[in-house]
């Protein structure tokens, strides 16, 4: 008897899952492709559809003044082929508004991104004239520097207090005028057309000891400014020369390179530890592009050391 | 020479259709890219209702277990109505052997020593091989451990090289049933009462399967035209093997379970059980083909006109998941297990040279049958590279060819829809599966349960690298006429 139930049970499993197969496959099938049957005029009509990604989610969809029930992410089939007004709405944000065709068989895709209104922006909390600000990238977050009618200081990330650099002021005009700054090993080195200044801002310091060098002073305009050589030298490209600063010992540099014209510009690769020099070849006015491998060329210089020995 | 191409062709067919089916919707996609988004969103349909039917036949199955393995079997055997007298029926298990190692082997006899049918009913064969050179001794060694708690122990060793046979376990399977029928005649046993059961050296009957499979014997009206199959759940090393061999494994048991169900179609896998006086009459396994366990359900099917089924008892035999030394060499013992599983495709071949030749059976039937035997290999060979493979990238090319088609778009959502109907048939094999275990050994860390659990999340990576690769890789090699060599499982405990 259980046996038999068991039997009939899967037989009507079976037709019941069949018949579902067979009548529903076709509609989906078609459903898929975008037709709609049209009740009024009797007749297959070929739809599209709209499907709307926005960020931030769960937005609120118009579609011709119509609410759509359901929040972004949303698809809306069906549409007849023609052009839509899309209206995307949230509170706390701008309202985007955009026309959309809708054309048969095909999805309109909308990717919206969506803009807050700006009601209160964040202050820092203490009130000093800022002058100039640079933002230093790092490999997880950011620095802010600031140069101030009190100083030189790092804001802390969130924005509580501030780290003070140096005590240095600079007048607002040569702050506006300073064009770059990097940050290594806690010394800061920055610079104008005319001046590169170094920091130490290292922990063994004292405040007072913090005040900005005057590293460089260029007899053009300074160009470019890179630090290379394992960190330890900035080097620079002031129009005439490229020449390399050593930032633990003030006061010596070289000059390895003599540009051919003043708007020679350089570029060094840390990674690989090369200069590349687009300079003008002499005789001529054509640029051409230079490089200098600077382990190679250590390399080199030894063995020709040991080959003299 | 006519049935030498009739071979040929009926060989070629599977695999030429499941590289077909492959490459058509590829070479579709690439040419109408639009019908074949359309043919694959059939396709998951068709496997969508497939996969829903499945569970619905999964949870009937279970249901049904669940309620026979309730049932005082020896009880009912006592009473039954019959025939045959209970006390005549004797069993003979044979346990077919290769290089096992012997506690292997002793483990699956305790098993069996703690069955609730009467042990003194029983005659174990334990059928060695000569090329496995220590046969003899280890299994006089196990006899003796266990003389005393059956009826008889009979050893027998398969001779190497016998003209006409393929190194396989029919052949071992099949000359220990020979020697066994001359022991039964010289006993005065009629094998009319006699049930075999041919079980591999791994298998652990549950402890109700003898008296359950005595009662369906006893029963059954058309006994001598009827097999009995056991559920094969693969849970003797289950704490130890890892996960996608689990997941595999388990995946095997729930297709028994599911096929199981439908009567019509059921046929005999790995361990079984039948009359031993149909087996003489049918002349006992295939001894040149690899796939035995099925063949000998399609030789039965055959000599009695198609009046033949495969009885499922839903009492479980518990066996051993095939591992290697190490992870990857448990995937390439699975995948050659699989494989060898999968040329059960020579029974296509087999059937249709058969059905050429024989008259009795109703064309229909014929036809009914070829097709049973090449749809579930086609499909097993298919259906998981096309969901896991050939949809993914057709919505991925289509993503760049066909951006904004609504079809595309459509089969996205429908793709989703066929994997949350797989989620929902796993969510069902968990609970189910949780039933199979066996007790969690001491040594065994708690925490290998969460494993248990996240293990299916390797479904469709496991359903297409152990499920349809191996099946096509046996398909192709049945095409181009590569015949695959018997490759035993390694087994260990």
């Amino acid at each position: 008897m259980q046996e038999k139930y068991y039997s009939l049970l899967r037989r009507i499993s079976f037709w019941l899952f069949s018949l579902a197969f067979v009548i529903l496959t076709p509609v989906i099938v078609y459903y898929s492709l975008g037709y709609k049957f049209d009740i009024k005029s009797k007749k297959f009509l070929k739809t599209g559809a709209l499907s709307i990604k926005t960020f931030p989610r769960a937005i609120t969809v118009y579609l011709d003044g119509r609410k759509i029930d359901e929040l972004t992410p949303s698809t809306i089939r069906e549409l007849m082929p023609r052009k839509y007004d899309l209206v995307l709405e949230k509170e706390g944000f701008y309202s985007y508004r955009m026309e959309i065709e809708i054309r048969p068989s095909l999805v309109n895709n909308v990717d919206v991104f969506l803009i807050p209104k700006i009601r209160g922006i964040e202050k820092i909390k203490f009130n000093f004239n800022i002058y100039k600000f640079f933002v230093i990238k790092q490999i997880f977050t950011e620095k802010i520097l600031v140069f101030t009618d009190r100083g030189i200081y790092f804001l802390d990330p969130y924005w509580e207090g501030a780290k003070k650099i140096s005590k240095q002021v600079f007048t607002e005009a040569l702050a506006n005028s300073i064009q770059g700054v990097i940050e290594n090993n806690n010394k800061l080195i920055f610079w104008n057309s005319k001046n590169v200044w170094i920091v130490d801002a290292s922990n063994g310091k004292t405040l007072d000891a913090n005040i900005a060098s005057l590293f460089y002073t260029a007899e053009r305009n300074i160009k470019d400014v890179f630090l290379g050589l394992k960190d330890r030298y900035v080097i620079v490209n002031d129009g005439l020369k490229v020449i390399v600063l050593d930032m633990d010992n003030l006061g010596v540099s070289f000059e390895i390179y003599t540009l051919n014209n003043a708007n020679s510009k350089i570029f060094y690769d840390t990674r690989s530890e090369t200069l590349y020099i687009r300079d003008k070849l002499p005789q001529t006015d054509t640029f051409s592009l230079f490089k200098i491998e600077i382990m190679p060329l250590i390399g080199e210089r030894l063995s020709d050391e040991r080959r003299k020995d | 020479m006519k049935e030498e191409k009739i071979k040929r062709i009926l060989e070629i067919i599977p695999g030429a259709l499941s590289w077909f089916m492959i490459s058509f919707l590829i070479v579709l996609f690439v040419f109408k890219p639009l019908s074949a988004i359309v043919i694959v969103i059939i396709y998951l349909l068709y496997w969508v209702t497939r996969l829903l039917y499945s569970s619905m036949l999964l949870l009937m199955a279970h249901q049904r277990m669940r309620s026979k393995r309730n049932n005082d079997w020896l009880s009912m055997c006592k009473a039954a109505e019959s025939d045959l007298k209970f006390e005549n029926i004797i069993h003979v298990v044979l346990y077919t052997v290769y290089k096992e190692p012997q506690e292997l082997i002793v483990g699956s006899l305790k098993f069996l020593k703690e069955i609730d049918y009467p042990a003194g009913k029983v005659i174990v064969v334990l059928a060695g091989e000569e090329r496995a050179r220590d046969s003899y001794d280890k299994l006089r060694a196990i006899a003796d451990i266990f003389k005393d708690f059956f009826l008889d122990i009979i050893i027998t060793i398969h001779p190497e090289d016998t003209p006409g046979e393929i190194t396989a376990k029919g052949a071992n399977a099949t000359y220990a049933a020979k020697q066994a029928k001359i022991y039964l005649e010289k006993k005065g046993y009629d094998l009319k009462n006699i049930i075999i059961s041919c079980f591999d050296a791994d298998t652990c009957p549950d402890e109700k399967y003898f008296s359950c499979l005595t009662y369906n014997f006893l029963v059954n009206r058309k006994r001598y035209h009827t097999s009995f199959q056991p559920l094969p759940i693969y849970s003797n090393n289950i704490y130890t093997a890892a996960a996608f061999a689990r997941v595999i494994e388990t995946g095997s048991t729930f297709w028994q379970f599911i096929e199981g169900m439908r009567y019509e179609k059921f046929i005999t896998f790995s361990s079984h059980s039948m009359s031993f006086k149909t087996l003489v009459e049918v002349d006992y396994w295939p001894v040149d083909l690899i796939s035995d366990d099925s063949l000998i359900f399609w030789k039965c099917f055959l000599k009695f006109k198609g009046d033949y089924k495969t009885y499922p008892l839903d009492i479980p035999v518990y066996m051993d998941i095939a591992v290697g030394k190490n992870w990857l060499d448990t995937v390439r013992v699975q995948y050659k297990q699989k494989r060898r599983w999968a040329w059960g495709v020579e029974n296509f071949v087999f059937l249709g040279q058969h059905f050429l030749k024989e008259e009795g059976i109703p064309l229909m039937v014929k036809f009914r049958k070829l097709y049973q035997v090449l749809d579930g290999h086609v499909n097993w060979a298919t259906w998981a590279i096309i969901i896991s493979f050939i949809t993914p990238l057709i919505l991925f090319l289509g993503k760049i060819l066909l951006k904004d088609s609504l079809a595309l778009f459509n089969l996205s959502y429908i793709n989703s829809v066929a994997f949350n109907s797989l989620s929902f048939i796993l969510l069902l094999c968990i609970v189910i599966s949780w039933e199979f275990m066996p007790p969690r050994p001491k040594q065994v860390s708690r925490l290998v349960y969460v494993s248990f659990l996240f293990q299916w999340l390797l479904t469709p990576f496991v359903s297409a690298v152990l499920g349809s690769f191996p099946s096509l890789d046996a398909q192709t090699r049945l095409m181009l006429g590569k015949y695959l060599s018997f490759n035993p499982t390694p087994k260990s405990r």
